[in-house]
């Protein structure tokens, strides 16, 4: 069967080795153009996702005007937002200590030009005559510091 | 047909074909890739920019408070001048009442422009909500859409001078402890003139005080501070003593005396003991001082004793006195 076969001077068509070769080619550049697509748009999302989060933190600014304590352990941070993008406020700080009772201000848009009254539980007792450093971090992670002398 | 005829005489040619399309695709979509990112980084870089000449313009804006008064209607009429190189947009007064307690912190919103070198007037008559109660205290803030806060304290406190100011509590940087005097003599059990004390005697008069120092500054005394006495009976009798190191008796009364190149050094809320004593400078050192009566004959029973002291503060080449005048009751031992 084997012999036979090698001893057969016919062969397949031109037309038929054309079109195998044809779409090996095809299929070969289809795959090859599939890959590649999906590894520039994968790259280039990515790309275009964190030098999108960059920009949009380069063009925020926040800074801390006032802070109201009420003589026991609730204080009330003023920030403004004077950048050129909304900013949402997500963290305080207190002398590096975490702020985690809020009860007004966090998560909230802050429109560009306005303020916003942070009111929440400061995780450290605050004395007279003291002063705290406070950290008000954006949700992007931008941040202000203050130190505040009670 | 002649496109056919060519086609079906070169097989290879579609198969090249097809490979060149592809890669021609493959070079696009990376072309379109290197053109998105060309894109995105020159957004990157024009918004850093922008916000680069944000915080340039921010750091060179300059507003500076000209005055801040009352309306009638008792809200705020504040004077500001723009002192720096571009126009500055107000848009948040901010008004803290740090009398009360807590403290209320109250926000207008402002809409003003001020061009460079213009002065506004009437900022927060129209804008505040709340009125200004006469005799509390409050901080003023002006804010500016750059992110500038600029603070005022009204009404403005007091300049503190640079001069010496006493402390409120005394007259003085000294308060007297205490004060005696002390005799002795073997020679002359009545009370005796100064001028009578010898070196061959066996007496002296000293004045003995103890002072503190109330200011929260060294002091040193100088050797030039000196005490008048004055003795109210004929009125006869107001010697004049000066500071000395010490009094003694060893064979015979001995001096031995300050003077400003060797003071005496009080800290904050520490005391002195100072000796006072009748003598004056002559060329071998110092002696008694002749002819001047220490109290007369009969003992009085009060005097005026008047002490001046002389010192220099914290190290100040400039020179203060103060004086320390009291009543002195002379006891029976």
């Amino acid at each position: 069967m084997l012999g036979s076969f090698w001893r057969d001077k016919r062969g397949i068509s031109e037309v038929i080795a054309s079109l195998i070769l044809i779409l090996v080619v095809s299929a070969a550049g289809v795959i090859l153009y599939t890959y590649s697509l999906n590894t520039f748009s994968s790259t280039g999302s990515s790309f275009q996702l964190r030098t999108g989060l960059r920009e949009e933190q380069a063009r925020e600014r926040l800074v801390i005007t006032a802070v109201w304590w009420d003589t026991s352990d609730l204080l009330n941070v003023t920030v403004l937002n004077y950048g050129k993008i909304d900013l949402v406020i997500d963290t305080v700080y207190i002398d590096g200590t975490r702020v985690s009772e809020y009860s007004d201000g966090r998560g909230e848009v802050v429109r560009t030009g306005e303020l916003i009254s942070v009111k929440f539980t400061s995780p450290v007792p605050i004395e007279d005559e003291q002063t705290y450093e406070i950290i008000v971090v954006s949700e992007r992670g931008s941040k202000n510091v203050v130190y505040w002398e009670v | 047909m002649w496109f056919i005829g060519k086609f079906s005489r070169d097989e290879r040619g579609i198969g090249s074909l097809v490979g060149a399309a592809f890669l021609i695709l493959i070079l696009l979509s990376g072309f379109a890739f290197y053109m998105l990112s060309v894109n995105v980084t020159d957004e990157y870089r024009e918004s850093l920019e922008t916000m680069d000449q944000l915080d340039l313009k921010r750091k060179q804006e300059k507003l500076e408070f000209v005055s801040v008064t009352t309306t009638d209607e008792d809200k705020l009429n504040i004077t500001v001048e723009n002192t720096g190189p571009y126009q500055t947009h107000l848009i948040w007064l901010g008004v803290f009442d740090e009398t009360s307690s807590p403290t209320t912190q109250n926000y207008s919103q402002l809409n003003r422009y001020i061009n460079p070198v213009e002065t506004e007037t009437g900022i927060g008559s129209t804008e505040m909500d709340d009125e200004i109660v006469e005799g509390h205290q409050y901080t003023i803030q002006l804010i500016t859409d750059l992110g500038n806060i600029v603070v005022y304290s009204y009404p403005p406190e007091e300049e503190e001078e640079e001069s010496w100011v006493p402390p409120p509590e005394y007259f003085g940087v000294f308060s007297l402890d205490w004060f005696y005097f002390e005799y002795t003599s073997s020679l002359h059990p009545e009370p005796i003139h100064a001028g009578n004390i010898s070196k061959r005697d066996e007496s002296y008069v000293a004045f003995h005080i103890r002072v503190a120092n109330n200011w929260n500054q060294s002091v040193t005394i100088l050797g030039r501070s000196m005490m008048r006495f004055m003795v109210e009976v004929h009125g006869q009798a107001e010697p004049v003593f000066y500071i000395v190191k010490s009094v003694r008796y060893n064979g015979s009364p001995q001096i031995s005396a300050y003077n400003d190149a060797d003071p005496i050094t009080v800290e904050p809320q520490e005391s002195e003991n100072l000796t006072f004593a009748a003598m004056e400078a002559y060329s071998n050192g110092w002696k008694w001082v002749s002819g001047r009566t220490v109290f007369p004959v009969e003992t009085p029973e009060t005097a005026i004793v008047m002490i001046g002291l002389v010192f220099t503060i914290g190290g100040s080449p400039e020179v203060q006195a103060q004086s320390l005048p009291f009543r002195a009751i002379f006891l029976d031992e």
